[in-house]
């Protein structure tokens, strides 16, 4: 951890540690992971920006279903491709301590896969597919879930789900914590 | 009835309508934020802030993003590149702070307001570049606001105090950080298993750290002060149990001022030649066998309850260290410490896990999607793993959904229950039998040191451990055949069936010997218990752990080599965490007659810990069937919680009732309880605090306290009841307006589409069709419109609409300047109101 404090200085630790729901340590230790990922690029300048590829191969982010929607999501530039902030923003919203709504807000986001602010019928259908993997489901039982979903949630019956009612069915379920989270 | 395939089939019109939803919210939002608190006020305003300065740095990103494409992996450009973007993020910084600005309560220049500040920004999901940015302006401006105001001394002291507070909490934080056991053990198991398993990791070691705790406290008052004492206090054995049968004569009229005067050299003078054999105090030689049976060599050591001193010592001159002082304040001290712990941590989880989320049961597909991927999960084998378990999850429930709609027939039903009552009746002989079993072992196995083998010590505490291990695994068995519909109820009788067996192993052990404590016998009951525990965590320790691991590393050897039918071992989460409680439960009983049992409970803790790792990463896989980690963990926290209270009472029952043996530090008093009222009152003459005591313990004070409580919360479940009315209320209100703001949505697209091409025969008929209509349900509605959702003009219309998102108010003006302003003012009080009861609703479910 002595090489890593030599990168940053005590204020930029300062303002990480104000503005993620990290401490400084956890602060050293994430740009540890980062700097894994692409040793000599991140060794040249702390605050790299590292290609989609490279970051999916965090191994929490290269298994799962959504990992390079996260990406998008969190990198500043919208392509995937994440500096250090970017990273570190992505591992303190996973963390264990952010609030459920900061969870919500950003699993919105990435369940939104046409960005309308809404998930609809196909960005539902989308979410179903990734989580099951190569295997699909019937079309049939692909309807009647997504009836289902929208049967359960949407509470003003417009077909699709607003952040709202996302935030609402989420805030409902004691597994959504625990399940949203990577830790470092 | 609400139908997706009234809708689904028609995506274009939906989208219409979730894009003018999402425009009506933006256009919404502003007036909303009159009736939100005002912490949520802060947040949809920022939230706002950051949505237009999204849309204006767009434009300037798309090149950006292009740029970045290109280039590969150079940090020279990566610079250029920061400086590109420099103009944008500054833009969207500068309007985000505009927005943060209307609100005094963040710009005031103190720590509260600082902290606020910083907490609305960290909430905020913007880029961490951004938030820095942000960050920096925001100083400035309010060093500029208020350049130097003077504050109260008074103020002052109380900001300095948060932020002292703030600052330990950091630091303690990092601390936690820094010191967190197992931490990266814990992270290897959790990316193999998902978050299920290391759950019942992160449970063991949290009972882990508490028990090392109260290690810690015991031994620094209790064990090792007495072994000092046995070593230097220059006291035989043969003389103390002289003391004690010398004081067991004489207690009666001597307070514990005498003996705090007699020192132990006194003792010496006046009762060294008087020799009353009790119990029979020979140092027995040291033998491999002692160390497990407990027995032999450790009877008469510090190892048990009938060891430790009555005296009190003088080891430094003019300090009196009394052990049965020590004795009585150390328990006191560390069973209200594991009593805070565990009720404290199963309040939390109980809130978090049933309180809180009762009424999201309902919502089990959502929850499977939105909440299904373990985001914890690292390797390959695992994901595919999840995938399939989450497919089959879904499809069982699918198809559950539809088998429900057939109702059973009489039948079957006799059959199903015919069989519960038979597995209950079998589950409850097992009880029974275990509980008969364990008396006639221990009956059996009466009488002193010097009879008993080896064999006949042990036998109990082998049975007891085969007992314990097997019958989990029948009881899982037996379950299937009651063929509950749900999983998770098989799950829970299994978990109470095995709990209520190790309560039956338990409470029968305690039976015994507090009857024996009745008889009049001269043994030691306490340290006969003591013993017993003993053996019990040891054997479990060598046949359960030990047993298990290797039976696992058998069977994924011979999966692997010779028979691929038998089938991985799978990680058992109930089982191991059961046997975990069972174990705790044990040392709470134990821990009394046995103080360093905290030692030994600690070291097998240890160990197990490492054993359980590598069976899990080496020998098992993961369960197929995923594990809802929440609520089954307040369900082993309300166990161990209940096997606490329990041994709490038994506890209380023993220092009030049962009379002390001849042995230990509380020898010579009727009971226990005798022995501690008297150090009270020689500790403080004044009587008041023994009046306040009977006072409160009055018939009727307790009476009035429980009648009140009641009240209290009859009162709260009243409100709840309310709560849960009004919700409904609200939901039906919800529904009904959401209809109402479909129905005019689609004339409001009617009268722009007419407004907007007049001329179109086609687009007339539309109208013209749609009028007739409008008096019929919702449903239908869509579906009218659906069948032309193929005309070119609805296309268009959704172009717009997809337009206008961005920029509302030039195309509106351009297209109809009559409706225009009229669509504004719908959907302005529809999303208003639809807005406004969705966060209703959401209050009245928080409380």
């Amino acid at each position: 951890m002595g090489q890593g404090k030599s990168q940053f200085t005590e204020e930029e630790l300062q303002d990480y540690q104000d503005l993620t729901y990290f401490t400084k340590k956890e602060v050293l230790y994430a740009h540890q992971k980062f700097k894994a990922l692409a040793p000599e690029k991140v060794g040249h300048n702390k605050n790299a920006k590292l290609p989609m590829n490279k970051i999916l191969q965090y191994p929490e982010l290269r298994v799962n279903p959504f990992g390079d929607r996260i990406c998008r999501i969190f990198s500043s530039s919208h392509d995937g491709d994440c500096t250090f902030e970017d990273f570190l923003d992505m591992m303190s919203v996973f963390s264990d301590t952010a609030p459920k709504a900061v969870k919500a807000e950003h699993a919105f986001r990435i369940f939104d896969f046409d960005g309308d602010d809404m998930l609809g019928v196909s960005d539902l259908r989308q979410v179903v597919d990734r989580l099951t993997g190569q295997q699909r489901l019937s079309e049939q039982d692909m309807q009647h879930l997504i009836q289902n979903i929208l049967d359960e949630a949407d509470l003003d019956d417009d077909g699709a789900l607003s952040f709202a009612e996302f935030e609402h069915i989420i805030s409902k379920s004691s597994d959504f914590a625990n399940a949203f989270r990577i830790r470092l | 009835m609400r139908h997706l395939y009234h809708r689904g089939s028609i995506p274009t019109i939906q989208r219409i309508n979730t894009l003018r939803h999402a425009l009506a919210r933006e256009l919404g939002e502003e007036d909303e934020a009159e009736y939100l608190p005002l912490q949520d006020l802060n947040e949809v305003r920022v939230r706002q802030a950051r949505r237009v300065a999204f849309e204006d740095t767009e434009d300037f990103s798309s090149p950006m993003s292009a740029h970045a494409g290109n280039d590969e992996h150079d940090s020279v450009t990566s610079h250029i590149q920061d400086a590109s973007c420099e103009y944008p993020l500054e833009q969207a910084a500068v309007k985000i702070v505009n927005a943060m600005e209307k609100d005094n309560s963040l710009m005031r220049d103190n720590p509260l307001s600082e902290q606020r500040r910083l907490d609305t920004l960290r909430e905020m999901p913007e880029s961490l570049t951004l938030k820095r940015t942000i960050r920096r302006k925001l100083i400035n401006r309010v060093n500029k606001k208020q350049g130097g105001s003077p504050l109260g001394v008074f103020k002052q002291l109380r900001y300095q105090f948060s932020m002292s507070i703030t600052k330990l909490n950091d630091l303690i934080k990092d601390m936690i950080y820094s010191c967190e056991l197992w931490y990266s053990s814990i992270k290897v198991i959790e990316g193999h298993y998902g978050s299920g398993v290391a759950t019942f990791f992160r449970f063991f070691r949290s009972l882990f750290i508490m028990n090392c705790i109260v290690f810690f406290i015991s031994h620094s008052f209790l064990v090792i002060p007495q072994i000092l004492y046995d070593h230097l206090g220059t006291v035989s054995c043969n003389l103390l149990w002289n003391n004690s049968s010398v004081q067991n004569i004489s207690s009666l009229n001597s307070s514990l001022e005498d003996m705090i005067d007699t020192t132990i050299f006194s003792d010496e003078e006046y009762y060294g030649e008087q020799h009353v054999p009790t119990f029979q105090c020979i140092q027995t030689n040291f033998s491999i066998g002692n160390i497990f049976t407990g027995e032999g060599y450790f009877t008469n050591t510090s190892l048990y309850y009938g060891h430790y001193s009555n005296q009190s010592w003088e080891a430094i001159p003019g300090i009196h260290y009394s052990f049965p002082m020590a004795y009585f304040f150390t328990f006191l001290f560390c069973y209200v410490f594991i009593f805070i712990c565990l009720s404290v941590s199963m309040a939390k989880s109980y809130r978090k896990s049933f309180i809180e989320t009762s009424q999201g049961i309902k919502n089990i597909y959502a929850h499977k999607i939105f909440c299904g991927w373990d985001f914890g999960i690292a390797t390959e084998e695992s994901a595919i793993l999840k995938s399939k378990s989450i497919l089959n999850e879904l499809r069982e429930l699918l198809s559950e959904d539809e088998k429900s709609d057939m109702s059973q027939n009489c039948k079957m039903r006799f059959h199903i229950i015919g069989v519960r009552i038979c597995v209950h009746i079998l589950s409850t002989f097992i009880l029974i039998f275990t509980g008969g079993v364990i008396w006639f072992l221990l009956s059996a196995n009466l009488g002193y040191d010097e009879e008993r083998t080896y064999q006949s010590s042990m036998m109990m505490s082998l049975i007891v451990t085969i007992i314990m291990m097997i019958s989990p695994v029948i009881f899982s068995w037996i379950v299937r055949f009651e063929e509950y519909r749900k999983p998770r109820t098989a799950l829970y009788f299994t978990l109470v069936r095995t709990f209520q067996l190790g309560m039956v192993v338990i409470s029968v052990l305690l039976a015994f010997w507090l009857k024996r404590s009745k008889a009049d016998t001269q043994e030691c009951w306490e340290t006969s218990l003591g013993q017993e525990v003993y053996r019990l965590i040891l054997v479990d320790f060598l046949i359960a752990i030990l047993g298990t691991a290797l039976a696992e590393f058998v069977r994924k050897r011979i999966y692997l080599t010779l028979w691929r039918k038998i089938g991985q071992p799978e990680f058992d989460i109930a089982r191991n965490t059961l046997n975990l409680i069972y174990n705790e439960t044990l040392f709470f009983v134990g821990f009394f007659f046995c103080p360093p049992a905290s030692l030994i409970i600690i070291i097998k803790m240890f160990i197990t810990f490492y054993i359980k790792k590598i069976g899990a990463l080496k020998n098992c896989q993961p369960s197929e069937h995923s594990w809802r980690a929440a609520q089954t963990q307040t369900v082993f926290l309300v166990l161990s919680f209940i096997s606490m209270l329990s041994v709490i009472i038994v506890y209380g029952y023993i220092l009030m009732n049962v009379k002390a043996s001849d042995c230990g530090p509380f020898r010579g008093y009727p009971s226990m309880y005798e022995m501690i009222l008297e150090e009270i009152f020689q500790l403080k003459q004044d009587h008041a605090i023994i009046k306040v005591f009977v006072y409160i313990t009055k018939p009727g004070v307790v009476a009035g306290i429980l009648i009140g409580m009641c009240v209290v919360v009859y009162y709260l479940r009243a409100q709840s009841q309310a709560h849960i009315h009004m919700v409904d209320i609200l939901r039906e209100m919800l529904h009904l307006e959401a209809k109402d703001k479909d129905f005019l949505l689609s004339n409001i697209t009617k009268v722009s589409e007419g407004g907007w091409i007049y001329g179109n025969k086609r687009n007339y008929d539309v109208q013209h069709h749609s009028n007739k209509l409008s008096g019929t349900t919702n449903s239908e509605h869509g579906r009218s419109e659906g069948s032309y959702s193929s005309s070119s003009s609805t296309q268009r219309v959704s172009e717009w609409l997809l337009k206008s998102t961005r920029s509302v108010d030039p195309i509106l003006d351009s297209s109809t300047s009559s409706t225009g302003g009229d669509t504004r003012g719908y959907e302005n009080v529809l999303v208003e109101t639809d807005e406004r009861n969705l966060s209703n609703v959401k209050l009245q479910e928080a409380k």
